[in-house]
């Protein structure tokens, strides 16, 4: 049963329900944030113009965190793959036969 | 808002720098691996190396073992063989000792024999002299034949006194008889000590009396050689002669003198033997003047 959570995005109270309360916590602290910074650099705006830009730069940042981890994910398989083949390497002139894992 | 390349971005420090120490310490894995694999190999070599040796060694061990039974097999041979041949040269040393004895007495024989022999050369020289002296007497036997009856009668006389001897003698074995008696009278009588000195006395009593019988006995065969030998006298003269030298013995001999011819006896025996001689050497002579003649 989920129960209801209180957040306060730019001076309004909001009930929401969710899953995990912490996640819904921390995001509705990022959105805080993003607002106070947009309000302090484009101040007279009005309440949906300085939503949108809010969500705008949370997209961004969405998008360039998500590059870097293709980024680091591709950067790991290519290191697990030289690690791999030099342990290969090193077993062949050990005279050890080992057999490839199925998800390498 | 920041408009970023995907070219411009790259992997974040601390994930290469992660992956930095990992391959780091995945080459320092390899490179224990590899020296792991040539500690395994030269352990492998002289594992190689101890098994070859262990194989050579139990080799060895068998070959020990093999030998050290051989060799006591040959032990218990030679213990066996050593007592047999113990055993044989005991009984060689017995068949040694029975043989020494054998060869000493061997030696006494030689000994005996020789003596034996130098005695039988001695009785052979005596028995030539007495074969030559039998036949001269036999000649003179011949030439006193004719007065075989006096000699008979002197034959008889002389047989008479070897009664006289032999009478002699049985009153010897009579005085031997009660020596016994009184020596077993005086064991039963009286003290040890003065039994033993008795006994002394009695043995040499009792040695006396055996001298005394066995000089008698000596005498007795001398009187009955000289009576069967009476024919073979050399003379007369010699037979009076002996006759008186034997009653000289006997009398000189003898406990209590004894008497074998009487002195007129003696006399008279003197005077027929001399007159006998007489007529044998006129037979004698008239006989050489015949054959002269």
């Amino acid at each position: 049963m989920e129960r209801p959570i209180r957040v306060t995005i730019a001076g309004r109270e909001y009930v929401l329900r969710g899953e995990d309360e912490e996640q819904v916590l921390r995001s509705a602290q990022e959105v805080e944030q993003q607002w106070k910074l947009l309000q302090g650099q484009v101040p007279e705006q009005s309440t949906a113009t300085m939503a949108i830009l809010v969500a705008l730069n949370l997209a961004e940042q969405y998008h360039r965190l998500r590059r870097q981890a293709e980024v680091d994910l591709h950067y790991v398989r290519e290191s697990l793959d030289r690690m791999v083949a030099y342990v290969e390497e090193q077993l062949s002139a050990l005279g050890v036969g080992v057999e490839r894992p199925e998800n390498l | 808002m920041e408009q970023e390349s995907p070219r411009e971005l790259q992997p974040r420090a601390e994930l290469q720098a992660a992956f930095l120490r990992l391959g780091q310490r995945l080459r320092r894995l390899a490179e224990h691996a590899h020296e792991l694999q040539r500690r395994w190999r030269q352990l492998e070599s002289e594992h190689g190396q101890l098994r070859e040796e262990l194989a050579r060694l139990q080799s060895q061990r068998d070959s020990l073992q093999r030998e050290c039974e051989q060799l006591h097999h040959t032990l218990e041979q030679q213990t066996a063989h050593s007592t047999q041949l113990e055993e044989q040269l005991a009984s060689a040393q017995a068949a040694l000792q029975a043989a020494q004895q054998e060869l000493e007495q061997l030696h006494r024989l030689r000994t005996e024999y020789e003596l034996a022999q130098q005695e039988l050369a001695r009785r052979n020289a005596e028995l030539y002299h007495h074969q030559k002296e039998l036949e001269r007497c036999r000649e003179q036997l011949a030439l006193v034949s004719p007065q075989g009856q006096e000699l008979e009668e002197l034959r008889q006389i002389v047989h008479a006194q070897g009664e006289s001897l032999q009478q002699y003698s049985e009153q010897i074995l009579r005085l031997q008889q009660e020596n016994a008696q009184l020596r077993e009278q005086l064991r039963q009588g009286i003290a040890r000590e003065q039994a033993e000195q008795l006994e002394q006395q009695l043995a040499q009593a009792r040695e006396r009396i055996q001298q005394l019988e066995q000089e008698v006995q000596m005498l007795q065969r001398q009187l009955l050689r000289l009576l069967e030998n009476f024919s073979e006298l050399p003379s007369l003269y010699e037979l009076v002669g002996q006759l008186e030298n034997l009653v000289q013995q006997l009398a000189a001999r003898s406990p209590q003198p004894v008497v074998l011819f009487a002195p007129e006896e003696q006399r008279r025996f003197r005077q027929r033997l001399e007159q006998l001689l007489q007529r044998v050497e006129q037979l004698l002579g008239n006989t050489a003047h015949s054959q002269k003649a």
